[in-house]
């Protein structure tokens, strides 16, 4: 790394340690009236029926009105059951409309750039897609979309599936930590994300990026006459409403096909540093919530140290490797970093970003669901390919999707717990309350759901011929850009290595596929690890207790991970990446 | 099956999809982007730049510096390699591996090229921005070395002083943005739109 790598990473470091708490303060005081009472040796007893939350004088009335019109009594609290249903259905409805919208948009107004009615296939895939929070784009973004269906339906897809994720994540410490049978009101959690969190965020965040250059008109395109005397289309559209929670979401679908890397959408180094954030600090930020929800603060420290190692460790071996370049290319491109050179891997990337804040934005975000690329992954170097694919592989956990992350590296807890109760023969326990086989019966299948679907249908694309037909690149990299498409989607990320010819019916079908189960099964799994736990009895922490709050648990925590993931792919990385670095 | 409440659950799943659909699908764009025309006409509709009333593009894109057949035009600065051709109806890489045999070829290919038409001698190291397609296609920046490699090229087809011309580059050199948050560039039109209102 570079001095100019250093210090993004080093500034990227310091604002997301200042904002992360701060903001996670805030949500733990806009959620923490739905906490069921924790007791043991947490906070005791049901805190004050309604502490105030900062704005709601203004945010109160817009709940309330929407409780009215949604008929739901934000009082009343679910079983796990009840709420896995609520999300469910409300999922269904999503992809049903949107479908819609994706089929009907050519004949439908706000399409300027006359984008055509998607095939039954691509509909169902973008539907799934943007439902799902993955953001898997297999339509060219420029063309093939309007913006109504931009705006009326994959913006609103987005902020949905980022309050989803977060409802979701509340639910799984209600029902983790609290002594209630039930685990809040979906409807409830949802609606409080968007009014308090993601809405405000989101107006603020765009108009900052407007000020930078982001565009956001509905003028369609327009002509230009070049100074040398040629023509050149110039795009337009709601660009920076979509493009901020695209990242504050940790959606990553974007309106143009290069997504990140556009002028349009990411046109300077700030505005490059200012996406990363608005990608990492949310994901943060929740743990810090979950800390105070449950009144365990170093709780959600030693959660956030591991999340930032994990981070760490891939974003600086990428911009390592992408500073270095590619050894393969004649030795008389001038590779090496200096004052008038970026230097670097070039292919693929963006003057402005250069090669290390091209690999600190994408794959600093591949450990979130984000995958919001400024540069293109198929050309990375094995490494920096690694290293982004990695971040997918670990389960997303660095620090993760919103409420994604939090639900996820809390059943990855909870298998860390069961391996060191067994290494040390004691009932293994988590927040007080004692870990069972029902739980780790959940817990393995949680962990389970992803690898099989990415290595059963990865595997099969890679013997016949609908599946081996679009890729772009021969030998091992291109095994690795059908692999990765697989656990993008599986993981709901949705970068690419967009080599791939994705938009065919092989890969529409089957990728919609892996993005439903990817998104769902876990949610369920978690749901009912939550619901399996909520009510059990709260023990006192004794001497034998396991801390799982201190550095021996984050160390121990941070191997599970590592194992567990290498363990499941590393094959898939050897046959892929790995050989082609070795062969190369 | 009737204990969930799946009715009342797809009662307030319908009305949800309704909210959210007109708050966040038309109310948020439309207010985002009323705002914006307001404090940032220019950046919201695309940093545009005219010239003598004709809209010439925007600062932000990239464009071909070519004439009606394709050749370089030796009087300008010239962008970098583009899988879209500088066609802002698409974007795009050319997603070609590290390793892929078709990249190393063209990477040759470009260095040639580049020597050639910068005359520089058959041993001069390019930079490499120069000879590798961007992320976007539509990269409206060179770093500052591959500019300085040009200028006396694009001097002497305008026969310019090959120090004014180099002056010029460092006169549009922007970055590091606020120190670090970005590469030292050139942008390629601004620089050549300066060239023209030299005379």
């Amino acid at each position: 790394m570079n001095v100019t790598g250093w210090e993004q990473l080093l500034f990227v470091c310091a604002v997301t340690a200042v904002l992360a708490p701060l903001l996670g303060w805030y949500l733990a005081a806009v959620f923490r009236d739905t906490m069921p009472a924790v007791t043991g040796d947490g906070t005791a007893g049901k805190p004050d029926a309604r502490r105030r939350a900062p704005g709601d004088r203004v945010f109160l009335p817009a709940e309330r009105l929407v409780f009215r019109v949604l008929r739901v009594d934000p009082e009343s609290s679910m079983t796990w059951q009840v709420y896995a249903i609520a999300v469910l259905i409300f999922g269904l409805l999503s992809c049903g409309l949107l479908y819609a919208i994706l089929r009907l948009q050519g004949v439908l107004p706000l399409n300027p750039a006359r984008a055509p009615d998607m095939s039954p296939r691509l509909a169902f895939n973008t539907a799934v897609s943007f439902v799902t929070g993955t953001n898997w784009q297999a339509y060219e973004g420029e063309t093939q979309a309007s913006y109504l269906a931009d705006m009326a339906g994959l913006v609103v897809a987005q902020f949905t599936a980022a309050a989803v994720g977060l409802a979701v994540a509340l639910a799984v410490v209600r029902g983790i930590a609290g002594s209630s049978r039930r685990i809040g009101n979906f409807w409830v959690d949802f609606t409080r994300s968007l009014v308090r969190v993601f809405v405000p965020l989101s107006v603020l965040a765009a108009l900052v990026l407007v000020s930078q250059g982001v565009v956001q008109n509905f003028s369609g395109f327009r002509t230009a006459s070049t100074l040398a005397g040629g023509t050149q289309q110039i795009p337009g559209g709601p660009v920076a409403s979509m493009e901020v929670i695209k990242l504050l979401g940790t959606n990553g679908g974007s309106m143009y096909g290069a997504g990140g890397a556009h002028p349009f959408e990411n046109p300077s180094g700030f505005t490059n540093i200012f996406d990363l954030l608005l990608v990492i600090v949310l994901p943060f930020a929740i743990i810090f919530m979950f800390g105070r929800l449950i009144g365990r603060r170093k709780q959600a420290l030693a959660i956030v140290a591991v999340m930032a190692v994990i981070f760490l460790g891939h974003t600086m071996i990428a911009m390592q490797a992408e500073l270095h370049g590619n050894h393969l290319l004649p030795s008389s491109v001038a590779q090496v970093a200096s004052g008038t050179n970026p230097g670097g891997n070039m292919e693929g990337k963006e003057t402005r970003f250069g090669p290390s804040g091209s690999a600190l934005m994408t794959v600093g975000t591949m450990g979130t669901t984000a995958g919001a690329t400024d540069s293109q992954l198929d050309s990375y170097t094995p490494v920096g390919g690694t290293a982004a694919f990695a971040g997918i592989l670990l389960g997303e956990i660095s620090p993760g999707g919103d409420g994604g992350g939090l639900y996820g590296i809390l059943v990855l807890a909870l298998l860390s717990v069961f391996i060191a109760g067994l290494m040390v023969g004691r009932t293994p326990e988590f927040l007080g309350k004692k870990i069972r086989a029902t739980q780790m019966k959940l817990v393995v299948t949680y962990v389970l759901t992803i690898p099989v679907v990415v290595l059963v249908f990865g595997g099969i694309s890679l013997v016949i011929s609908p599946g081996t037909s679009s890729i772009l690149n021969p030998g091992l990299h291109g095994l690795t850009e059908v692999t990765y498409a697989y656990a993008s989607a599986a993981q709901n990320n949705g970068s690419a290595f967009a080599g791939l010819a994705a938009n065919t019916p092989w890969y529409d079908i089957t990728l919609g596929l892996t993005m439903l189960i990817g998104r769902f099964g876990p949610i369920i799994l978690a749901l009912a690890i939550a619901g399996s736990l909520a009510g059990a009895r709260v023990h006192a922490r004794t001497r034998a207790t396991l801390d799982t709050a201190g550095l021996t648990f984050a160390g121990f925590l941070a191997g599970v991970i590592v194992i567990v993931g290498g363990l499941i792919y590393f094959p898939m990385l050897i046959l892929g990446p790995i050989g082609e670095r070795i062969t190369g | 099956m009737l204990r969930y409440g799946y009715l009342r659950q797809a009662t307030a799943g319908i009305a949800a999809l309704i909210v959210v659909t007109l708050a966040l699908g038309f109310g948020y764009p439309l207010v985002v982007t009323g705002i914006s025309q307001v404090l940032f006409r220019h950046q919201a509709n695309g940093s545009l730049v005219y010239s003598g009333g004709k809209l010439t593009g925007s600062a932000l894109l990239g464009q071909n510096f070519t004439d009606g057949k394709g050749n370089l035009l030796p009087w300008y600065f010239q962008p970098r390699p583009s899988a879209v051709s500088y066609n802002g109806a698409g974007s795009g890489a050319s997603n070609l591996g590290p390793s892929n045999q078709e990249l190393i070829n063209q990477v040759s290919e470009r260095v040639r090229g580049y020597r050639a038409f910068n005359h520089l001698p058959p041993d001069a190291s390019v930079p490499v921005d120069a000879v590798t397609a961007s992320a976007s296609g539509l990269d409206p920046d060179i770093s500052v070395q591959n500019a300085l490699d040009q200028a006396p090229r694009v001097a002497a087809a305008r026969h310019l002083p090959a120090a004014r011309v180099v002056a010029l580059v460092h006169t549009y050199t922007t970055g590091p943005q606020l120190g670090f948050m970005s590469e030292p560039v050139v942008n390629v039109l601004q620089i050549n739109m300066a060239l023209d209102g030299l005379r």
